[in-house]
């Protein structure tokens, strides 16, 4: 009785229908993605929370794939057990249906780790820079240094990135993160992946012209000098790529003033300000490093493992029995 | 760098003329000249990978002009092994898909640029290879099943096997499967996804779904009939994956 039920549901005929119809809806899945770039974007991962939130008319070919794919998964799971049934009692081209066992396997748990990604899986987008960014599910993470390397055009090589990882149960790691070398986290489901990062003004070094002394200046962090506060209120880059300081001036009985400086060694007219009798010039830049990545979260990454070991295992039988065939 | 250029652009042309001249001599009958010609499009060929891999630091499989001369070469390459068990039109028919794929390169502006970050992985060479071998095995396929349409109403059956299609379809599904998983893990470590609603990885479960499919057809006795126009039907697949994807859509893969 349980094996003409699964005939009926895993009948090869069918199976074989369902694969081409499960193909001509991806293929028509691509044509109204492509037709409707406005309402996809071009670079998204297998997120089907998309497709429900709203749910849309045009995403039609995606509701009927879910259904498809179903009704395509259901005759797979039937054919395989009835093959797990089978392989007990034949003696003969059992090679050809461990293959068949192990590749339908794999792919009937790449399914299943789709439809479980795609609705309970997540991704974001942060900025990291020294200061501690709080990342779902992984801790506070904080930028401590970004390098990248360049090609002799210029054109970009690779950028790396060491990352500090304060964990909720108070564990601290560090980790170097690099373009294909992602961070990982709770055996791969979680990921913070680099997406770019530079090294950002974040305030500046001057030096007082009479006596030479340096000290730091950051935004909004105001200091007593000659008789008066001055405050660093921003930089800018300006339209000829230099990076301006602007400080604002204050004096007691005066009206403040909005002094610039070009932060540049070389423009000595204008990388220094001049306050009451006190000359500030320019010493240097302080620089923080500022990393753009993406984290993921996906719950399905054990299920994609076990697929890719099965995947593995079929592929390596399939190699073997295509040689047996050719010889 | 312009004397290695100019080494590139002798090595391609040359390549693509032994490809010629070895189309020429198949059809004459001449196969020994023809082996000979085609070894000297593979000569020429390494040596353009290799001034290339040279100038570029990395695997020169990168850009359209390195994408198109290497599934050239891959097509060639299968048609070599397979000499033997298929006919001379169908091994000539091969070679001009070869040819048509060389002859592509010239119609792009060749400016050899360095990889993006994304592509410095060693699973960027592992992947597109595989996969272009795949398509060299599928497109054999397809030939075969084509020049199998004339006796779709002779045979007793009204079908003949063809298992030498099967076979080669075997091959490219490893091929692709191997080229799937590198793929799926370059994926992951580059971009946190194994799979995107991406047009090129959409047409890429398409084909592994639609020649897996394929394998199965000879077990199915009321689907046999239909074996031959479907892998001919492969082809077409194979060329939106790879032409169509690539040039005509919002892809991350366009070249």
């Amino acid at each position: 009785m349980i094996y003409q039920i699964l005939e009926i549901l895993g009948n090869r005929h069918a199976g074989f229908i369902l694969c081409l119809i499960v193909i001509i809806n991806l293929a028509v899945g691509s044509l109204v993605m492509n037709m409707n770039p406005e309402l996809y974007p071009p670079f998204f991962p297998f997120d089907l929370k998309f497709f429900f939130q709203p749910t849309l008319p045009v995403h039609w070919w995606l509701y009927l794939l879910l259904f498809t794919f179903s009704l395509f998964a259901i005759n797979m799971t039937a054919c395989f057990v009835e093959s797990l049934i089978r392989i007990r009692d034949t003696t003969t081209g059992r090679l050809r249906l461990f293959v068949g066992i192990f590749i339908h396997a794999a792919l009937i748990l790449t399914m299943a780790a789709h439809i479980y990604d795609g609705f309970y899986g997540d991704s974001g987008q942060a900025t990291l820079s020294p200061q501690p960014t709080s990342i779902a599910g992984i801790g506070n993470v904080s930028a401590l240094s970004v390098r990248s390397t360049h090609h002799p055009d210029g054109s970009l090589k690779d950028t790396e990135a060491i990352l500090k990882i304060d964990q909720p149960d108070g564990h601290a790691t560090r980790q170097r993160i690099a373009y294909n070398e992602p961070a990982t986290f709770e055996g791969g489901q979680r990921e913070i992946i680099i997406q770019g990062g530079q090294k950002r003004p974040a305030g500046v070094v001057l030096m007082q012209k009479k006596d030479g002394k340096t000290f730091e200046m950051m935004p909004y962090r105001p200091q007593q000098i000659s008789n008066g506060r001055l405050t660093l209120k921003g930089m800018y880059q300006s339209q000829m790529g230099v990076i301006v300081a602007e400080f604002i001036w204050e004096r007691i009985s005066e009206q403040p003033q909005l002094l610039s400086m070009a932060l540049h060694e070389s423009m000595v007219r204008h990388n220094k300000i001049a306050l009451g009798n006190e000359t500030l010039g320019y010493k240097g830049m302080l620089e923080v490093p500022v990393v753009a990545v993406m984290t993921r979260y996906n719950p399905a990454i054990p299920i994609i493992l076990l697929s890719l070991l099965v995947a593995t295992i079929g592929t390596v039988l399939q190699i073997y029995y295509a040689r047996i065939q050719s010889s | 760098m312009s004397e290695l250029e100019s080494i590139i652009g002798f090595s391609i042309t040359a390549a693509t003329v032994a490809l010629a001249a070895a189309i020429l001599l198949s059809m004459f009958g001449r196969r020994g000249e023809a082996t000979l010609s085609l070894i000297l499009f593979t000569c020429f060929s390494v040596v353009f990978f290799g001034i290339r891999a040279y100038l570029k630091d990395f695997f020169p499989f990168t850009d359209k002009v390195e994408s198109f001369m290497t599934l050239s070469v891959l097509i060639a390459l299968c048609g070599m092994i397979y000499r033997n068990k298929i006919s001379n039109k169908e091994f000539i028919t091969l070679l001009l898909l070869a040819l048509a794929a060389a002859l592509t390169t010239f119609v792009f502006t060749d400016h050899i640029r360095y990889p993006t970050a994304y592509l410095r992985t060693i699973w960027y060479p592992m992947h597109v290879p595989l996969s272009f071998a795949a398509y060299a095995f599928w497109f054999l396929a397809g030939i075969n099943a084509i020049f199998a349409i004339r006796t779709l109403s002779g045979s007793a059956g009204g079908i003949q096997d063809r298992p030498l299609v099967t076979q080669l379809n075997r091959n490219g599904f490893i091929f692709f499967t191997l080229a799937m998983l590198f793929g799926g893990i370059w994926g992951y470590l580059a971009w946190g996804a194994y799979f995107m609603w991406d047009p090129k990885i959409l047409w890429s479960v398409i084909l592994w779904l639609y020649y897996g499919n394929l394998l199965h057809i000879d077990n199915l006795p009321r689907f046999r009939k239909w074996k031959i126009p479907l892998y001919t039907i492969g082809m077409f697949l194979i060329m939106i994956t790879f032409v169509g994807t690539g040039f005509f859509t919002r892809s991350i893969h366009k070249f």
